[in-house]
């Protein structure tokens, strides 16, 4: 696995959610792909008798990865909030299996961006996806106040 | 720990019996970590999520991250299916669609699944998301579940 949490990615620390989810930013590849991770935790399934972490997390991993890759290609002036999301939840994942978030943005117009991605098992080359994404993000410009609490 | 399977059966009984849907939700692990709590107002069943800092998306703002949002409005839906007895499985999740209407504050939150479609294999409920009213939705869901 590649190196976490590269402190030079936007945004990325100052989403607390995120960071009560366990949600690390892994790498962002030179084509503009971001890749993020959510290791399994006992308190993040959906029951008991399952052992998946809980549909919704998956949902919000896919939120915060495809932000952060629309974020990124917007530019540090802007920033994104989310129009809509779809998550299409193919298979289950395994209990005790970290996931693996790989997003891009699509494409950017002047007040919107496409989104779409995917997320699987850490470490399982070669299997389906466990869930596809599709949504798009507002483009905003970021208030100045914003502009030094980036890091 | 209780066997999981037939415990969620047992709890869904027990919520009924007791007329407490807040039972149920203490059966999933994820609500808990949201600190979702179940009610009933006038016969329907409605999720009330209290403001915390681990629900944060934006701190600048503050606003409630999407992903809860989404979260929450998935559990509504599970919730519904469970209480109204349409399932006595957790129902898996198909497709989940929410539109964001505006920035949710970091406040109450409120959450109400509506049945729409239900077939003997897939149950189709929207969600409705709101903060000061009902009638001005924070976000809306489109979910998706199998009866297993």
């Amino acid at each position: 696995m590649a190196e976490h949490a590269s402190s030079d990615f936007p945004a990325q620390h100052l989403i607390p959610h995120g960071q009560a989810l366990g949600v690390e930013f892994v790498t962002r590849k030179p084509d503009g792909r971001v890749v993020c991770r959510l290791p399994w935790r006992a308190d993040l399934i959906g029951h008991a008798a399952i052992g998946s972490i809980f549909s919704g997390a998956v949902w919000a991993l896919l939120d915060q990865s495809m932000g952060l890759a629309c974020m990124d290609a917007v530019g540090p002036t802007r920033a994104v909030a989310t129009i809509d999301l779809r998550v299409d939840y193919l298979r289950p994942s395994r209990q005790g299996v970290a996931l693996i978030a790989e997003v891009e943005c699509t494409r950017t117009t002047r007040q919107v961006a496409f989104a779409r991605g995917e997320v699987h098992h850490e470490a399982a080359s070669g299997e389906p996806p466990l869930a596809l994404a599709q949504g798009t993000f507002m483009i905003y410009e970021r208030p100045p106040e914003w502009l030094g609490r980036r890091e | 720990m209780s066997t999981p399977a037939a415990s969620l059966a047992e709890d869904i009984a027990a919520a009924r019996r007791a007329e407490d849907p807040q039972r149920l939700l203490q059966a999933l692990p994820y609500a808990r970590f949201l600190g979702a709590e179940a009610r009933l107002v006038e016969g329907q069943l409605r999720l009330l999520l209290p403001p915390s800092p681990h629900l944060v998306g934006n701190p600048l703002l503050p606003a409630l991250h999407g992903g809860v949002l989404a979260a929450l409005a998935e559990l509504a839906a599970i919730a519904t299916l469970l209480w109204q007895q349409e399932a006595f499985a957790l129902p898996k999740t198909v497709t989940s669609t929410v539109d964001f209407a505006r920035s949710a504050g970091l406040k109450p939150t409120y959450a109400e699944g509506r049945v729409g479609r239900l077939g003997r294999r897939i149950a189709t409920v929207a969600v409705n998301l709101w903060q000061d009213s009902a009638a001005r939705p924070v976000a809306s869901a489109h979910t998706h579940f199998l009866l297993s």
